[in-house]
């Protein structure tokens, strides 16, 4: 079952083309990734796809609906994070994931609940009472991630979550978001850490300047040679 | 900010309530008068925080829903003759439909201190045009109430102020029962919102409802305290009803007891109102000014050595120890 369809998008800015028709979709259970070299339009597609930003051509579906013109707050399936971190800065580490979760379950007691779970799970537990501005960019980049798995989405839009975690951090980040993909999560991870892409992806897309030029499994995509020019420049 | 025991206030509260209630018959009228300022400051100055504090949008044209609330009252009841009470209601409404405007202007990006400045611009045009409009607003020297003799309760006049003490005191309380009512769901989105309003759209909080919300909120209060204002001095000019000193005490005042905190703006009127009496009668006569210059630096200073105001640096260090 296709979870998340989105078609012929297009979204410009002024003269630049940042998004030209792309078309995909996401399998319900899947992981997604999407990779491209710098300015290739992945984070565009998160802020269309969540909503940040109104696309100029194109539908997007999610379950079956068009979700097109629904404001941010109403996609209530999609949960993202965001590639420059941002979170609640005054509010206590854990505030910031209850706050994630009461908004979509309005019950304290159960947020809470959950919010401790996350936060244990992703190792941030003993940095809870502490004001998220005091965190180091590492541990907001787990906020960042704790903060979507606490709405409890279908699909999950991770933007670069791993950047600038060392070999072994990666590896057991890899872990948590298996076992949240186990849970029946569905996900789209945009990432240039090509070893977590190869160890999670069921399939990968790549950007290059706005379109979709390859398609398919790590392998696959990682021969082809359109995606090789793209990365390296012409042989 | 979303769970904080107060059990120690909890306990306390029972004893506030009966000294509160027996305040008056224990003090001079004039003490009575300073506590009655105190209550309606702290009221004001907590409803600005629900919009200025909470929300994290800061007005200085909040004097806008003050000014409404006492000259719309004056005149209903000096033109028609109908009750200030009913007066404050429909006040209360005109107040909300010029929150709904302010809403308009969020709703078109401007923020941070481009809102700040078209209040402030709203507030200034209002004050010209009472002061223009002087055949029916009685223009730059303000306008009475006629003073009835006796205690009147459907009029809203009385000779004793106690009256008017129980009467702010059950607003406070009613303001801040509704805070606390809210502070379930809507003032924590609306922290939210104040925090990051992308983060907070992210996360599936809607923010213009939130937004309308607490500016709808604020309003209504401030002009409700507007009317008991006029009701209580008896006198308003368009200096005192739409002037930006009306509006910056509000700012003020919270500010300097702790924004984003429920008893922060009642900790600063409870300070700021005396301190400004006291300053008053000791430049007052020799001086006339100087007790706001020395207001300021106070505040000056305040935010200088506690950002988050007396409340939060009390708060800091009740933490520490515990």
């Amino acid at each position: 079952m296709k979870l998340l369809e989105v078609m012929n998008v297009s979204k410009r800015f002024g003269g630049i083309i940042a998004l030209n028709s792309v078309s995909m979709h996401i399998e319900s259970g899947e992981i997604l990734g999407l990779i491209g070299p710098n300015g290739s339009g992945k984070t565009t597609l998160i802020n269309v796809i969540s909503g940040f930003y109104k696309c100029d051509d194109g539908k997007i579906f999610f379950k079956g609906t068009e979700i097109t013109h629904l404001p941010t707050f109403k996609r209530s399936g999609i949960a993202r994070t965001f590639q420059v971190t941002r979170a609640f800065e005054n509010l206590t580490t854990i505030e910031n994931v209850i706050l994630a979760s009461y908004a979509n379950t309005h019950d304290l007691a159960k947020s809470e609940e959950r919010a401790l779970e996350i936060l244990e799970k992703l190792g941030l537990s003993h940095r809870m009472d502490i004001p998220a501005r005091n965190l180091t960019l590492l541990e907001r980049k787990r906020l960042e991630l704790a903060r979507a798995m606490a709405r409890e989405a279908e699909l999950l839009l991770l933007d670069e979550v791993m950047a600038g975690l060392k070999p072994y951090e990666i590896d057991e980040l890899a872990e948590v978001l298996k076992e949240f993909n186990e849970r029946g999560t569905s996900m789209m991870i945009v990432e240039h850490v090509m070893r977590s892409v190869r160890k999670l992806c069921n399939r990968v897309i790549v950007l290059h300047e706005g379109v979709k030029i390859a398609e398919g499994s790590f392998e696959e995509v990682s021969k082809d040679p359109n995606v090789r020019k793209a990365y390296l420049g012409e042989e | 900010m979303i769970k904080r025991s107060n059990r120690f206030l909890k306990q306390i509260i029972p004893i506030i309530a009966i000294i509160l209630l027996a305040l008056p018959f224990l003090l001079d009228s004039y003490t009575l008068h300073i506590i009655i300022m105190i209550l309606l400051w702290s009221y004001l100055a907590t409803a600005w925080n629900i919009n200025g504090g909470y929300t994290g949008l800061i007005s200085v044209g909040h004097s806008i829903f003050f000014g409404i609330g006492a000259y719309v009252a004056y005149f209903l009841f000096s033109w028609h003759g109908v009750s200030p009470w009913m007066g404050m209601c429909i006040a209360a409404g005109i107040s909300a439909i010029a929150s709904l405007m302010m809403y308009g202007a969020l709703r078109y990006g401007i923020r941070g201190i481009y809102f700040a400045l078209l209040t402030l611009a709203c507030s200034i045009v209002l004050q010209d045009l009472f002061i223009a409009l002087r055949e029916r607003t009685g223009g730059s020297l303000g306008v009475w109430l006629p003073y009835l003799k006796g205690n009147n309760f459907v009029l809203f006049q009385f000779a004793d102020k106690i009256y008017y003490y129980y009467i702010i005191l059950a607003m406070y309380t009613c303001l801040l029962i509704a805070i606390k009512g809210l502070t379930n769901k809507v003032l924590v989105y609306c922290i939210a919102i104040r925090e990051d309003e992308d983060v907070a759209a992210s996360i599936g909080i809607n923010v213009n409802k939130y937004r309308l919300l607490s500016l709808l909120i604020s309003s209504v209060f401030v002009s409700i305290g507007g009317t008991f204002y006029f009701q209580y001095i008896r006198f308003i000019d368009p200096y005192t009803a739409f002037g930006l000193s009306t509006s910056l005490e509000m700012v003020f005042m919270a500010i300097f007891g702790g924004l984003y905190y429920l008893l922060g703006p009642t900790t600063g009127a409870l300070l700021l109102v005396p301190l400004s009496e006291v300053f008053r009668i000791l430049f007052g006569a020799t001086y006339s000014g100087a007790h706001l210059i020395i207001y300021g630096i106070l505040v000056i200073l305040t935010i200088k050595i506690m950002p988050r105001g007396i409340f939060g640096k009390m708060e800091e260090l009740i933490l520490k120890k515990g």
